[in-house]
């Protein structure tokens, strides 16, 4: 009698650990980031992060725990977006005092086709620690403005980059001038501010190694991808 | 000459009152040399062997001391090193500083908690030897993580896994929070990442670059650049994003922001006026204003020390040069060739990096009164934008 009572105690007890634990299981290979739409690959980040007591005195730093792998719950927010809607389709007003335009939300550029080769011979070149687009380099942005103007679905990335002399962090931001004062010649070309994405590399992706200024004057540049709808 | 260990401590500690009567003329010298800050202090270190040996004196190399032979040296460390480490500090004449024992842990810590109380013995201020850094390790095909290790390189442990190009980690001072720019998500965004529970959050993910980010002393804001309106511009908003507020509305674009000590400031970069050039803004908005940096034309990554009484920086000419600037502008003081500079807790020693013409990126360690310089020995990939736990 007392015994039946233990096992069936035992097997209660054994079936609520494995529900609790059993429940709790993250995917392998899944980095979820808090903020995110989307869980993103990661490449075998590690899944079960430790949690070491914590210290409070900061010049003795606990032990470091691996890389945010937890669920991801909310969606990104677009607080304070207004992303420029009802613009006429040639003269744009800047939308900010300094004669700025503000960036569209990321999420309008999700899912697009990239296309890196379409527009190779749009490349804009700048001079050292300079983010003017230069009356011979805008030319080159005409192939640009009327592959937009003939699908008015397609939309573009303008990256940034900047040769290796400068600080890293005040390239990322130099790199991201370069990548706007190329997207304000398209706005005044006529392109809806909307269809136009920056993004700045500093000196991270290098067109050419080598430390010449033949090699600088390479990567002191701005890339145009075409971004083309899935459909 | 015969000093007690008391006569000894207080002459290293006080070089006017230099005591007449009992102290001959060698003993003045002695203590001059040792209160200078910008003089190393000779040194002797025996008994100890193998790693225990090589670590102290790499710590203490970098603390501003100089190992010579005990006959030059005004004080002898010395001790022994086994499961057990026992160190001591004494003058010449055998008067004891420091006499202590330390176990229960590996060799590389004993040392550098005798190294750390050998520091204090000599000079009255905490050492460093006990600290890590954090920093970006960089692959060939532009991809990197960001490490945390000792800050001497050693235990280094990859606390990103992303495989995506990863830049300007930034360590809240007196905090586990960890901020920085990934291209994880196809474009340059900031997280924050716990360091302890691993968990992380986006703190900027808008249109345009989002980048540079810097963890407010106590961690629980974050200053960083966006472009989302338009220009590069100098934001702030708590660990986790929320309560983003818009701090400069320059003409031309902002990048590189760190905090004063006390969170009150934002110093940063501006090219406002042409070239790049320091400014700085109370954290919770004004006015900015302009940071005199006489003697040099550009000034870029600016690091406040945690005493608040300088600023450290970059600045560009033929090849990049480390500088000191008193926090409020002025006379700018050139230290040694190198870029990005990150103060320890001591506000005496900088970590910078090195870029070598057509070389890999790597880290050393700058002695700011000596201006000596010692590399920190790591071997993976390029290493750049160190930022020191303090």
């Amino acid at each position: 009698m007392n015994r039946s009572l233990f096992l069936k105690f035992a097997v209660l007890t054994l079936l609520s650990a494995v529900a609790i634990t059993g429940c709790k299981k993250t995917p392998k290979n899944v980095t979820p980031i808090y903020g995110a739409k989307t869980n993103v690959d990661g490449r075998g980040g590690p899944t079960d992060p430790t949690f070491p007591q914590t210290s409070t005195n900061p010049r003795t730093p606990p032990t470091i725990g691996p890389g945010g792998d937890l669920p991801s719950t909310t969606p990104i927010r677009p607080e304070t977006f207004n992303p420029p809607t009802s613009n006429p389709p040639t003269n744009f007003t800047p939308t900010n005092p300094e004669g700025g335009f503000r960036s569209a939300e990321l999420g309008e550029f999700e899912g697009m086709l990239t296309d890196r080769e379409a527009l190779r011979g749009s490349t804009v070149h700048f001079d050292y620690d300079k983010s003017v687009v230069k009356a011979t380099e805008v030319v080159k942005l005409q192939e640009a403005v009327k592959a937009l103007k003939a699908n008015p679905n397609f939309k573009l990335l303008v990256e940034g980059h900047c040769d290796e002399r400068g600080t890293e962090e005040y390239n990322r931001a130099l790199g991201e001038r370069r990548a706007l004062s190329v997207r304000a010649q398209l706005i005044k070309s006529g392109i809806a501010p909307t269809r136009l994405r920056t993004l700045s590399y500093g000196e991270d992706k290098p067109a050419e190694l080598g430390h010449t200024e033949a090699a600088w004057a390479k990567n002191r540049r701005s890339e145009l991808v075409l971004l083309k709808p899935k459909n | 000459m015969n000093l007690n260990r008391r006569q000894f401590s207080a002459a290293l500690l006080a070089a006017a009152a230099v005591p007449s009567g009992t102290f001959a003329a060698d003993a003045t010298l002695t203590v001059n040399k040792l209160v200078d800050p910008s003089k190393l202090i000779p040194i002797a270190i025996s008994g100890f062997t193998g790693e225990v040996l090589s670590t102290l004196r790499f710590d203490l190399e970098v603390a501003g001391c100089s190992v010579v032979s005990a006959d030059q040296a005004v004080a002898l460390v010395h001790g022994t090193n086994g499961a057990r480490l026992e160190g001591f500090v004494s003058d010449r004449a055998k008067n004891y500083l420091l006499t202590k024992g330390y176990a229960g842990a590996g060799a590389r810590q004993l040392a550098h908690a005798f190294a750390d109380d050998v520091v204090f013995a000599l000079t009255r201020t905490r050492g460093i030897a006990q600290t890590r850094v954090a920093f970006k390790s960089k692959a060939a095909n532009n991809t990197g993580e960001i490490f945390v290790a000792d800050y001497d390189g050693h235990n280094a442990v990859a606390v990103t896994r992303d495989g995506s190009i990863i830049a300007a980690p930034s360590w809240g001072p007196g905090s586990q929070w960890l901020a920085y720019t990934s291209y994880k998500l196809n474009n340059p965004d900031i997280f924050s990442h716990n360091l302890v529970t691993g968990e992380r959050h986006i703190v900027a993910r808008y249109g345009g670059s989002n980048m540079s980010p810097a963890v407010a002393p106590g961690g629980r804001l974050v200053a960083m650049i966006l472009s989302k309106d338009g220009k590069p511009d100098l934001y702030v908003a708590d660990i986790h994003g929320r309560g983003l507020q818009q701090l400069t509305r320059s003409r031309e674009g902002v990048s590189s922001p760190c905090w004063s000590p006390d969170g009150q400031w934002i110093c940063y970069v501006s090219n406002d006026e042409g070239p790049a050039l320091l400014y700085r803004i109370p954290a919770n908005g004004g006015a900015p204003q302009r940071l005199r940096t006489t003697g040099v034309f550009n000034a870029t990554e600016p690091d406040w020390s945690p005493d608040g009484k300088s600023i450290a920086f970059t600045t560009q000419g033929g090849g990049f040069d480390i500088c000191v600037v008193p926090a409020g502008g002025g006379e700018v003081q050139r230290l040694c060739a190198g870029q990005d500079p990150t103060w320890a807790p001591n506000s005496r020693t900088i970590m910078f990096c090195k870029r070598g013409r057509g070389g890999p990126l790597s880290l050393s360690l700058l002695d700011v009164p000596t201006k000596r310089v010692k590399d920190v020995p790591l071997n993976f990939g390029n290493c750049s934008q160190p930022t020191w736990a303090r």
